[in-house]
């Protein structure tokens, strides 16, 4: 649900703001010390899109908050707060 | 010119330690440090997959430790992965930390005669395919593809000394300046008695490092670090550290038990800041000046890093280009 309003505030944003979002989640999530929760299979698409250049891509985008919403939950939501998303 | 690496802990899944070693190329480091425990993944298995995909850096492998890996198992590993990656693998080889292999069931008897013979060991495989000393004989049936140079983990004196004596490099585990220099000029004294030329030994500062604009977010996540490292400590630095006994004995109690909470009543913050370089990130160009003026020849970024691994490590590479300009280094 929370991935599903994320996504739907990326929409609003400038280019900018989606690369500069999509470092501070890739930092969240490379900071994690829960990276067991995350599905490698997540980890290795994200890994990929990274070395590919497509992590603001939407698919990846929608994976990436994946990982950050199941490895880092609180810091997602501050994240969701910041975007001011609605529910 | 002082080379500038980073240590990766191989606790994390396979695809986190290929995007920050590919990371840690991108922005400019030349190796990656894989460290080496037994309760996180094996760094040989780590490596080996890292090698397949990152082109950009040499990849060390340290603290092996001959105790719980068999010095010809070392070398036979060590060989393959020179098939995988020729001339871009280092070891180090140390004694390790008492409680841990403790822990494991591991007496650790006679760590300097350990150490040197475990070299022997490799370093004769590695470069003759064969050995035979006293009771050890044996050999390996291919041919490694490159040399693999030998460091010596250190943090005592005498073990400081052998590395200066026997390795190709030493990986110096302090990160105060102050012990620094005393560590280096320990390793001195191994070069000089050995007849070597000190710049043929790659004396590496092999830093732990937690840095952020919030310190006592920078001292939280390093205070495991630091309680690790406090249990490994020489005599010397114990005292002037000043930690008691029984301060100590609840701290390895807590790292046995993995009890990381209970750690933090103990690790006082003033300890912390003793063993690891922790603060806001602009506190990194003045140690880097010093330990690059004792002499060292190699910087290890070392883990924890900081909270915010990824800003922490662009900001460090800014400091060091920084740096690199200033000292022409």
């Amino acid at each position: 649900m929370d991935v599903a309003r994320f996504m739907e505030a990326v929409k609003e944003l400038a280019i900018e703001e989606k690369h500069n979002l999509v470092e501070e989640l890739l930092d969240i999530l490379l900071s994690s010390v829960n990276l067991e929760m995350v599905p490698d299979d997540v980890g290795w698409r994200i890994n990929q899109a990274y070395r590919g250049g497509k992590l603001t891509e939407e698919e990846i985008l929608r994976e990436l908050a994946y990982a950050v919403s199941i490895a880092e939950p609180a810091k997602f939501r501050r994240i969701i707060e910041k975007l001011k998303v609605e529910d | 010119m002082t080379v500038f690496s980073v240590e990766i802990v191989p606790k994390d899944p396979l695809w986190k330690i290929d995007l920050l070693t590919y990371i840690i190329g991108e922005l400019g480091f030349s190796g990656v440090w894989l460290s080496e425990h037994p309760h996180n993944r094996s760094s040989f298995i780590t490596a080996s997959s890292l090698l397949n995909k990152a082109s950009r850096v040499w990849v060390g492998l340290g603290v092996i430790n001959p105790y719980t890996i068999n010095p010809f198992v070392i070398a036979q590993l060590a060989a393959s992965l020179t098939e995988v990656a020729p001339n871009r693998i280092k070891i180090a080889i140390g004694a390790g930390d008492k409680t841990t292999l403790e822990s494991i069931g591991i007496e650790r008897i006679k760590p300097l005669e350990k150490i040197r013979e475990a070299v022997t060991i490799i370093r004769q495989l590695l470069t003759k395919k064969k050995i035979a000393i006293d009771r050890i004989h044996g050999r390996l049936d291919f041919n490694p593809r490159s040399s693999v140079p030998i460091y010596i983990g250190a943090q005592g004196p005498k073990m400081l000394q052998l590395g200066g004596e026997i390795g190709d490099g030493v990986l110096v585990n302090y990160s105060n300046p102050e012990d620094l220099e005393w560590a280096y000029n320990e390793v001195k004294k191994g070069i000089e008695k050995a007849g070597r030329k000190i710049e043929n030994v790659d004396i590496a500062a092999y830093l732990t490092i937690s840095l952020d604009e919030e310190p006592e977010k920078a001292v939280k996540t390093a205070t495991p670090y630091a309680a690790y490292i406090l249990c490994g400590l020489p005599e010397k630095i114990m005292e002037k550290i000043g930690v008691s006994e029984e301060k100590l004995i609840k701290v390895k109690e807590a790292i046995q038990k993995g009890d990381w909470l209970r750690l933090y009543d103990f690790m006082d913050v003033d300890i912390v800041k003793k063993l690891v370089i922790v603060g806001q990130p602009r506190i990194l160009e003045e140690k880097l000046r010093e330990i690059i003026d004792i002499g060292y020849s190699q910087i290890v970024i070392g883990a924890p890093i900081g909270p915010r691994i990824l800003r922490t490590l662009r900001e460090i590479k800014k400091t060091i280009d920084e740096a690199k300009r200033n000292l022409y280094i």
